[in-house]
């Protein structure tokens, strides 16, 4: 299975869902650790070594990081600007050349802040933390191990009150939460202390910088720029890194070594299938949202085995790991995605509500953010054809055991829609809100999206209008509202199958046609409006109101007759309009008549 | 049982009005036809099929000579009777049609 890209980048959706997220996930991730946009990703990926063996892998690690990381150790601004600069900028012969000077210079000074805080941590917390040093360390720091649990008893036993003023806390013991708590604090902070309080605790701080330097020093020794970490060493040097999404996947694993990790982050990368067992296939250990291999054996009529995608996705690991990336946790709704199977549309969509993450609370609010940032990315875009297949995907939690979708919601909006709202004039004018009660208002571009008819809506605010509980005085969409939905849920025969060919024809045609329905309907409210005068337009409004809400229509054409009968140059003007579009009009008559009332109420 | 009843398109509707406009074009002064519509657009309004054609007959019949008066006529007598939902249709049509004869001068 050959599968030919539209982008030289290779960089596009495959139209599986599941890899996309992927997709996304991956350049957001880029995104989010060098500052790129998806037009800038898509430039590197001409040059796919560098952005799958370089960028990736380090973005990766160092995302990674920065979950584990406090304010001290997360990765600094310099050292990824710095990387990518060189990486970007020199000549490289391989895929497996950049992944060695990525990892070996890289990652290893990213890790190292975060790796030798967990050490510390280790130490100072874990009963026989300094038991599992190399020996080389062992002797130093015992030591300062020594000094500083003296130090800790006296402070704790002696200034339990500015402790607390300081830590928020009052107890018997440091807690490893407290260590970034006590790097922090400056001299100046001290000063309101006592004497006494002041030097220990200055002594005690020494105490963790002298141990973390030991650490620095130790790390940078073997593992910054080395080719390999000493044998003995490996387990000792593991990443402290963990995802719980991907929970036991190879370099997760808690027993898997600095090496261990480094190889198979490149195995990964390079999509080793026939070397490590794991690749093989693609089941649950990769993603707690597939099925397991072994235990559910009868889900396959053929077992899915990765041999079979390498084809048609080359860096389909790559991707897959980055999968928990494309999600954006909202407040009350748990995880969400925005999916379309266009890349443009769906990495537009979801960062446009990523920016407008606090602003979003519920469900409501979401669907309608949702909505602008789709209509402003279809202006932009012009992608009709994405719009048809759009998802809202929800998850609460994920981790080893459970996989909760909340829900997957289709949004897809139909090709009639598209084209509607493609055309400047008419989404202008119903990029419009109603007043329809007294704190209720509805926008009519939503409700359209939503294949829900307009006239009850414009029908509901009309009686506001008429009775003057609503400020709106605007006209223009109102008319366009109801030329759309005579326009929209009429006429259309209801063929089962139709001649394709015949479609989009129909398609350009729906939106000429709305615009002669609204230029029909206009002429009819401005002659109302015109030649009716204003008292009698005010005295019956509301009757006309009533009989069109009970649907009666030879009744409303019989009471505007009578009136007509005064007003010759109306009757003149009106005739056809009563004649063609009410009286003949046995599908749609109650948008027309709907329509001739906004001329009783006049307004703009 | 009741006779199968005509269905009646468009076209008639149009000539329906159309007639009536140019067969009202000489029957009576501009407040008698007047006086007429009202009546008329009351009796469409309770849907009472025989006093319309009763107050629409007996002032067609002063002019019986007129040919357009005497399309009208013909009209009629191939689409009568009418069921409700046509009757409707016709009866506005008709009244549309008076209300637009004499007034475009």
């Amino acid at each position: 299975m050959n599968f030919e890209f539209k982008e030289e980048s290779g960089l596009e959706f495959t139209g599986n869902w599941f890899i996309d997220s992927g997709v996304l996930g991956f350049v957001r991730l880029l995104e989010d650790i060098y500052g790129i946009e998806l037009q800038e990703i898509r430039e590197i990926a001409r040059r796919k070594e560098i952005l799958y063996f370089g960028l990736f892998p380090f973005a990766y690690i160092c995302s990674e990081i920065n979950r584990k990381a406090t304010a001290h150790s997360r990765v600094p601004k310099d050292l990824i600007n710095e990387f990518r600069f060189e990486l970007l900028n020199s000549d490289w012969e391989s895929g497996e050349e950049i992944f060695e000077f990525t990892w070996n210079n890289y990652v290893t000074r990213a890790a190292m802040k975060v790796w030798v805080e967990r050490k510390l941590e280790s130490v100072l917390f874990k009963k026989n933390g300094v038991d599992e040093l190399p020996s080389d360390l062992k002797d130093s720091v015992t030591s300062i191990k020594k000094d500083a649990d003296e130090l800790e008893k006296k402070l704790v036993e002696k200034h339990a009150d500015d402790l607390n003023k300081i830590l928020g806390h009052r107890s018997k013991r440091f807690k490893s939460d407290d260590i970034a708590k006590i790097l922090s604090v400056t001299d100046d902070d001290l000063r309101e202390f006592p004497e006494d309080l002041s030097y220990s605790f200055k002594e005690y701080r020494d105490c963790l910088l002298n141990l973390m330097g030991l650490f620095e020093e130790k790390w940078k020794r073997d593992v910054v720029g080395k080719e390999r970490v000493p044998e003995a060493l490996d387990l000792f040097y593991r990443l402290p890194i963990d995802n719980k999404f991907y929970k036991n996947f190879l370099f997760f694993q808690y027993s898997a070594a600095h090496q261990k990790q480094k190889e198979s982050l490149l195995d990964i990368i390079s999509f080793r299938v026939e070397d490590l067992e794991v690749l093989k296939k693609v089941d649950k250990t990769i993603n707690k949202f597939l099925t397991s291999y072994k235990k559910a054996e009868n889900t396959y009529y053929a077992p899915l085995t990765s041999r079979h995608l390498k084809s048609f996705s080359e860096y389909l690991f790559v991707y897959l790991i980055s999968f928990d990336r494309a999600f954006e946790f909202f407040n009350r709704m748990g995880y969400v995605l925005f999916y379309s199977n266009d890349l443009d549309i769906t990495y537009r969509v979801n960062r446009k509500l990523r920016i407008r993450k606090s602003k979003i609370e519920d469900q409501s609010v979401l669907l309608r953010v949702t909505w602008q940032e789709i209509i402003d990315s279809l202006i932009e875009l012009k992608s009709e054809w994405a719009l048809e297949n759009m998802y809202i995907i929800k998850y609460r939690d994920v981790n080893s055991q459970t996989q909760r979708f909340v829900d997957v919601e289709y949004i897809g909006i139909s090709k009639m829609h598209a084209a509607i709202l493609l055309d400047d004039v008419i989404r202008e004018n119903i990029n419009h809100t109603l007043q329809v009660g007294k704190s209720e208002y509805v926008w009519l571009l939503e409700h359209l999206i939503q294949n829900k008819p307009l006239k009850p809506v414009v029908m509901r605010h009309l009686v506001m209008r008429a009775s003057g509980r609503t400020g709106q005085m605007s006209i223009k969409p109102l008319i366009y509202a109801l030329a759309i939905d005579s326009e929209v849920f009429s006429g259309l025969k209801a063929c089962v199958f139709e001649d394709p060919l015949e479609i989009s024809p129909r398609m350009e045609e729906v939106v000429f046609r709305i615009k002669e329905a609204y230029g029909e309907m206009n002429t009819a409210r401005r002659n109302v409006t015109e030649l009716i005068p204003r008292g009698t337009r005010e005295n019956t409004l509301n009757h006309l109101m009533s009989i069109l809400r009970r649907n009666n229509r030879y009744l409303f054409v019989n009471t505007l007759l009578k009136i007509l009968m005064q007003e010759n140059e109306a009757f003149h003007r009106l005739k056809n309009y009563l004649f063609n579009r009410i009286l003949q009009n046995d599908e749609t008559w109650d948008i027309y008549a709907a329509a001739l009332l906004t001329g009783f109420l006049g307004g703009r | 049982m009741h006779k199968k009843l005509k269905p009646l398109s468009e076209v008639d509707y149009w000539q329906i009005k159309k007639y009536s406009r140019s067969a009202f074009e000489n029957i009576g002064s501009e407040s008698y036809r007047q006086r007429l519509v009202y009546k008329l657009l009351n009796t469409a309004r309770v849907n009472n099929q025989s006093d319309f054609f009763s107050f629409l007959l007996r002032t067609l019949n002063s002019k019986k000579g007129d040919e357009n008066v005497r399309k009208l006529c013909r009209k009629l007598e191939w689409v009568y009777p009418l069921n409700p939902e046509n009757f409707e249709k016709v009866a506005y049509s008709i009244i549309i049609g008076i209300m637009a004869a004499g007034k475009g001068e």
